[in-house]
């Protein structure tokens, strides 16, 4: 549970964040989302002391974080940001294995955790543990902050526009990862970002921020059918409200009996694809199905009533 | 192997040749004699010499190289910043000081000698080492220095096991410039009775030599080029080592 009470940032004058009261569940994912100079990302570099507030207070799990030694607090909660931040002259392992050599643990259980990260996120141990950051591809690079951030198991991982640099599929790919690993470990995400998709995509719950305010915090379906300002309505984007609202449901959800015909969609797949798709195919419905078998259909009559405004 | 590393190759070989055993090369000299001077300095061990030159050369560059490290340290922590400007004009006027002034100065307190040579040299070497570890401090990529911060490193684990690395290869640069210009500078110091190779040279202009004052420069000159190599190479090997050879070109 982290608790932001009342946190004010200015620099010299400037205010960047202006009384911000917020509180993030554990175990979920708490995207932030605010154009750039909003102070999105100075108020979560609050949480971790990278950033010290003017005024307020920060508390993790009831303790408040102004009594714990910066370094200490840092060593507690991952840190993974845009560009990942490796250190250029240390190998991949040496990267991920900076959190548990701070902590001090024994050499074998820091190679064990190592190689047990780097299979996690799908890179072969034996090929890339001894690699320098500058040999691996963009994407790859982005999977070694991200498993350097969890190396010592936090029970809160900091991101900053962790996905800004990748290209559309591997982002995507990332996303698809980075929410497989939350419901594996539990871990508290709080995220920033700018792109409202991903805050759709990813976030339990959207915090929106401009000019230094907290404007809206809620969960993305709230946010998209009542968007608190204006301003909220235009990063959510008007043309879009219907699509974001079927984003964020899987068929699973909305099968009906029947037995429609053609190529079926899987019920993992969101109400959004699925709806795309039954436009481009020009079908009322579409078979769907799970595990292999059909189990049903789902139909552009209850999709179109699922993508209105709910009441 | 390409040209320049054979050539290289080959200068060294000769040099070492040669300090180890002048004679077979008096043909050679004896060329630039008259009136059958001697070809091969003959008031000294030419290896000795040539060693002595070089220890100079090091003792100064060390000692400039741990003060303006720790300098550039100093004034690049947050309690050191009011330092920077200070420390910036102690650099620069040991550069403009005139090593030759300095020697003048020196030799009245420390007498005749290594030590006024020694003084001047440690002076003159502080800028190039100073400007260049400042430089390599400040301009570190700065999502690696958030992320070391990030990731609970105390600003002692920073400095040493991420700053420093990464600025080494332009901190090597610093000390090889610094090396370079004391070791043509030391000669000077024999106008003081330091015993390096301009010891060589300026016997050779009290009697007009010419082979003597070749001998001391030739053996100044391939040093300072093999030596200037030496470190280009080691700077670009740690370079490549810590994937900041695009950094460097860009």
């Amino acid at each position: 549970m982290i608790e932001i009470e009342d946190i004010t940032k200015s620099y010299s004058g400037t205010v960047v964040v202006d009384r911000v009261n917020l509180s993030i569940e554990p175990h979920t994912i708490c995207v932030i989302v605010g154009t750039s100079g909003s102070g999105k990302t100075t108020l979560m570099r609050m949480i971790n002391k990278l950033v010290d507030p003017t005024s307020g207070s920060i508390k993790i799990d009831g303790e408040d974080i102004a009594g714990i030694p910066a370094y200490q607090l840092r060593r507690r909660i991952g840190y993974a940001i845009q560009g990942h931040g490796l250190f250029p002259h240390r190998t991949v392992g040496q990267n991920i294995a900076t959190v548990p050599r701070l902590l001090g643990w024994d050499k074998a259980k820091i190679g064990d955790r190592v190689d047990e990260l780097l299979e996690l996120f799908q890179l072969d141990a034996a090929e890339f543990r001894d690699r320098m950051p500058h040999e691996l591809s963009g994407g790859q690079q982005q999977r070694v902050g991200v498993a350097r951030a969890l190396a010592a198991s936090p029970n809160i991982l900091l991101m900053d526009e962790p996905y800004g640099a990748l290209d559309p599929v591997i982002r995507a790919k990332a996303q698809e990862d980075l929410l497989a690993i939350q419901r594996r470990f539990g871990t508290t995400i709080v995220l920033v970002t700018h792109d409202m998709e991903e805050a759709i995509r990813l976030g339990n719950t959207i915090a929106v921020m401009d000019k230094g305010k907290l404007l809206q915090c809620a969960k993305p379906a709230e946010v998209i059918a009542n968007p608190a300002t204006p301003f909220v309505g235009e990063l959510i984007g008007t043309s879009e409200r219907p699509f974001r609202l079927l984003s964020l449901a899987q068929v699973g959800d909305s099968i009906e009996a029947g037995d429609a015909v053609g190529e079926p969609i899987e019920a993992s797949a969101s109400l959004r694809d699925a709806y795309a798709e039954l436009l481009w195919s020009g079908r009322p419905a579409l078979p769907v199905r799970r595990d292999g078998r059909i189990v049903g259909q789902v139909t552009l009559d209850a999709l179109s009533r699922l993508a209105a405004r709910p009441q | 192997m390409t040209l320049g590393t054979i050539i290289r190759f080959i200068a060294a070989a000769a040099l070492l040749l040669f300090l180890s055993n002048p004679e077979p090369f008096s043909g050679f000299f004896s060329l630039f004699t008259k009136n059958n001077q001697p070809a091969i300095y003959n008031q000294g061990s030419l290896l000795d010499i040539t060693l002595n030159h070089l220890l100079i050369v090091l003792a100064a560059t060390v000692a400039s190289t741990i003060i303006a490290v720790g300098l550039a340290i100093i004034v690049t922590r947050p309690f050191g910043t009011e330092f920077l400007p200070l420390s910036r004009s102690l650099a620069n006027v040991g550069q403009t000081f005139p090593p030759v002034a300095v020697l003048a100065l020196a030799v009245p307190v420390l007498g005749f000698g290594t030590g006024p040579t020694l003084v001047a040299l440690f002076l003159y070497g502080l800028l190039p080492i100073f400007e260049n570890t400042l430089t390599g401090l400040s301009n570190l990529p700065p999502t690696v220095t958030d992320a070391a911060k990030g990731v609970g490193m105390t600003a002692k684990q920073r400095l040493l096991q991420v700053e420093l690395p990464l600025a080494m290869p332009v901190i090597l640069a610093g000390i090889r410039l610094s090396v370079v210009i004391s070791l043509a500078t030391a000669t000077i110091g024999s106008t003081v009775a330091a015993r390096t190779l301009g010891e060589v040279i300026i016997a050779g202009l009290l009697s007009s030599n010419t082979a003597f004052v070749l001998q001391g420069g030739l053996i100044v000159g391939v040093l300072a080029v093999l030596i200037y190599d030496a470190l280009s190479a080691l700077e670009r090997l740690l370079m490549a080592r810590t994937g900041q050879l695009g950094r460097a070109a860009a």
